[in-house]
């Protein structure tokens, strides 16, 4: 048999990996698309909250310091206070996986809410209300999901 | 003389000499103290920043402060055989360790020498500094002034990424970043005939994989990979073990020791490896893999995770589609190079580089996928997606250097490691004076921490004190870094054998425990005394906290 040429095997060392890499970066695309395929509530919830903690502090409260996402365990700095205010940057599809019984009122309360933010003609501020609910839901994703490492 | 009949005669037989560029006392002049500074500048990194910290007023608090208190165990007759309790024990229903206590017995003299805080500090940068020192000589071994050059300039970044914190923190999670790092390149410098690295790479891979249970998972193929190499070597005739039993010999004699109490621990029981397959086996929440691959892909994209700082403890969700996209081109970028410098004699070492830095990225992804979503998210327990980055971006780099012309190698090779040396310099200068005590783990409360436990160790007599931690912020932070403190003082400290009781050690936690008083700290607001308690030291924790951390005395 006719050992192939120089240049192919080149070529096909080349292209080997690449593609190979390219498939895995799709696959991970295509994760991306949906949070129902990066993971379960735990994690969702976990992506959700370290999104909040990423972005700036909103512009109503400019000058808000949020403590570590290692105080969600404690709660030792009152971060689930501080994080309750903030469900106008929240995404609440993420908290829509896998949603457990205990805090489907919860977040079907913060879904509706974030509807009618989106649908308002002018910006909404979160409501009480919706800062209670997602309270409630951090302290049960504390007990379901957080533990010590 | 001739070879007996029949047989063959070993290659590794004849002594395959480095090129003359990697022996220090072979270069002259300026590029012989260049070579010596450089490396000599990496070792003394760690304690330039421990002397700053220490200045600035460091505290072990938390976890550290029990990694204090079971140091200060070692070298006596209550040794450590394990090391920090894991995440598992919260979900599995049964204790488990990290797999092992080497730290304990490295930071022992040194924390019995010059105390909590001046000790953890000196102990953890004489880890570091030895670590950074080895990472800088094997990769003069390995690739000369040039790859000395590359290497110096990656680890300059990397250290500017994670905070020179990192080479004084005696953290359990970060002590192994820079020996993880030592072991991956040893390991690849023993493959390619380097075997007087053997204890080196000995002594790297054990306190890698036995400060942390996800530093065993990615030095375990590191480990596995080179011993079937050296087999496969040996049985081909390309070395002799016989020849070579120095660096054997130095090497078990590392493995022995270091592995030793874990041993013991094995025989005396009750078993941490059964735990620890137990805790692996248990059932609890998993970040999963879409997590992992886009962290460890992000880590790759432009620019790569060492080169920058990410957001506080958080690095989710930042790649973008096109940073994705550009980060697996680099990944298949770096492979594709290292296949095709495979097609010449030249290049056959960077294989072997390639195949350890792609195991560590597996083990990497695999524990980050498996571990709990607050343990996976921290990006102090996951500092092997730095490592990472830094290698795979230094194997394209070395791979590209070897594909250019020999003559093109020989012009630009001069000027590497004068300029990298340069940009190390600066990274490294920027990551000192960009380092502040305030910015790190527990960094604000520690003035408060030693200045309560000054106040209880002047009101206190001498004695043994059971200790209970009243709140969160008592258990985690504050009542640990005031136990060392007192035990320093010479009181005794005990705790109850509750789920954070078995990390002080058996000593401390005694079924039948006769104190001479019972202390409670805490930082709830305003607490009042208990009956037969009386408040011996007080000390504000600092704004915008209104808090103090508290502690009540009940003789």
């Amino acid at each position: 048999m006719t050992p192939a040429p120089r240049s192919s095997r080149l070529a096909l060392r080349v292209a080997a990996p690449l593609v190979a890499a390219l498939l895995l970066a799709s696959w991970l695309l295509w994760t991306r698309a949906d949070p129902a395929r990066q993971g379960g509530y735990c994690t969702n919830v976990t992506l959700a909250v370290a999104d909040l903690l990423n972005q700036p502090a909103p512009a109503r409260d400019p000058d808000a310091t949020f403590p570590e996402l290692a105080e969600l365990v404690t709660d030792a700095g009152g971060i689930i206070g501080q994080l309750a205010t903030r469900t106008d940057q929240l995404d609440v599809e993420r908290l829509q996986v896998n949603t457990p019984p205990a805090v489907q009122g919860d977040v079907d309360r913060l879904v509706e809410e974030d509807r009618a933010r989106s649908t308002a003609a002018s910006p909404q501020g979160p409501s009480t209300a919706a800062g209670v609910a997602f309270a409630r839901i951090l302290v049960d994703y504390q007990r379901r999901c957080l533990y010590q490492g | 003389m001739a070879a007996p009949t029949g047989a063959r005669a070993p290659r590794a037989a004849a002594p395959r000499a480095r090129p003359a560029d990697r022996h220090v006392r072979s270069l002259s002049g300026w590029r012989r103290w260049l070579t010596m500074a450089t490396i000599g500048g990496f070792a003394a990194l760690p304690l330039l920043a421990a002397l700053g910290a220490w200045r600035a007023g460091w505290q072990p608090t938390g976890d550290v402060a029990i990694i204090g208190l079971r140091s200060r165990d070692a070298w006596t007759l209550h040794p450590p055989l394990v090391g920090q309790p894991t995440t598992g024990s919260s979900y599995a229903g049964v204790s488990s360790f990290h797999p092992g206590p080497a730290e304990f017995w490295l930071l022992g003299p040194w924390v019995r020498l010059f105390g909590p805080a001046l000790g953890m500090l000196l102990g953890a940068a004489a880890i570091n500094g030895a670590a950074l020192a080895g990472v800088m000589w094997t990769a003069f071994r390995r690739g000369g002034p040039v790859l000395l050059g590359f290497v110096a300039v990656g680890v300059a970044a990397l250290i500017r990424s994670v905070g020179a914190g990192t080479l004084y923190d005696p953290f359990n999670s970060e002590i192994a970043t820079y020996a993880l790092l030592l072991a991956v390149l040893s390991a690849w410098s023993v493959a390619a005939g380097d075997r007087r690295l053997l204890p080196l790479l000995a002594a790297s891979a054990t306190l890698a994989a036995q400060t942390h249970v996800s530093g065993a998972v990615a030095v375990a193929p590191v480990v596995g990979l080179t011993v079937g190499v050296l087999v496969v070597q040996a049985r081909a005739g390309r070395w002799s073990p016989a020849r070579e039993q120095r660096w054997l010999g130095g090497a078990a004699a590392v493995l022995v020791v270091g592995w030793l109490p874990v041993l013991v621990r094995e025989l005396v029981g009750p078993s941490n490896v059964s735990a620890l397959w137990r805790t692996s086996r248990a059932a609890h929440p998993q970040i999963g893999f879409a997590f992992a691959v886009e962290r460890l892909l992000g880590s790759l994209a432009l620019p790569p995770l060492f080169v920058w700082t990410p957001p506080d403890l958080v690095f989710v969700g930042t790649a973008s589609t096109a940073g994705i996209l550009v980060a697996a081109l680099v990944a298949g970028g770096t492979a594709a190079l290292v296949l095709v410098l495979r097609a010449e004699p030249r290049g056959r070492g960077t294989g072997f580089l390639a195949v350890l830095v792609g195991s560590v990225a597996l083990a990497s992804v695999w524990t980050t996928a498996s571990a709990p979503p607050f343990s996976a998210i921290r990006s102090d327990v996951t500092r092997a997606t730095w490592v990472v980055s830094l290698l795979v971006w230094l194997t394209a780099a070395w791979a590209a250097w070897q594909l250019l012309s020999p003559e093109r190698r020989r012009r630009a090779a001069p000027a590497v490691l004068p300029v990298a040396a340069g940009f190390a310099l600066v990274l490294a200068v920027t990551a000192l004076a960009t380092t502040h005590l305030e910015d790190q783990r527990d960094g604000r409360v520690m003035a408060a921490v030693h200045q309560v436990s000054t106040r209880a160790i002047r009101n206190l007599p001498a004695g043994s004190y059971l200790i209970t931690l009243d709140g969160e912020t008592a258990v985690f932070t504050v009542g640990p870094g005031v136990a060392l403190q007192l035990e320093d003082a010479g009181r005794g400290v005990l705790f109850g054998r509750g789920p954070f009781g078995e990390a002080y050690g058996d000593h401390r936690t005694p079924k039948d425990a006769s104190p001479d008083g019972t202390l409670r700290i805490t930082t709830a607001p305003s607490p009042q005394p208990q009956p037969g308690e009386r408040l011996v030291a007080e000390a504000p924790l600092p704004a915008p906290s209104t808090e103090s951390i508290y502690v009540f005395l009940k003789p």
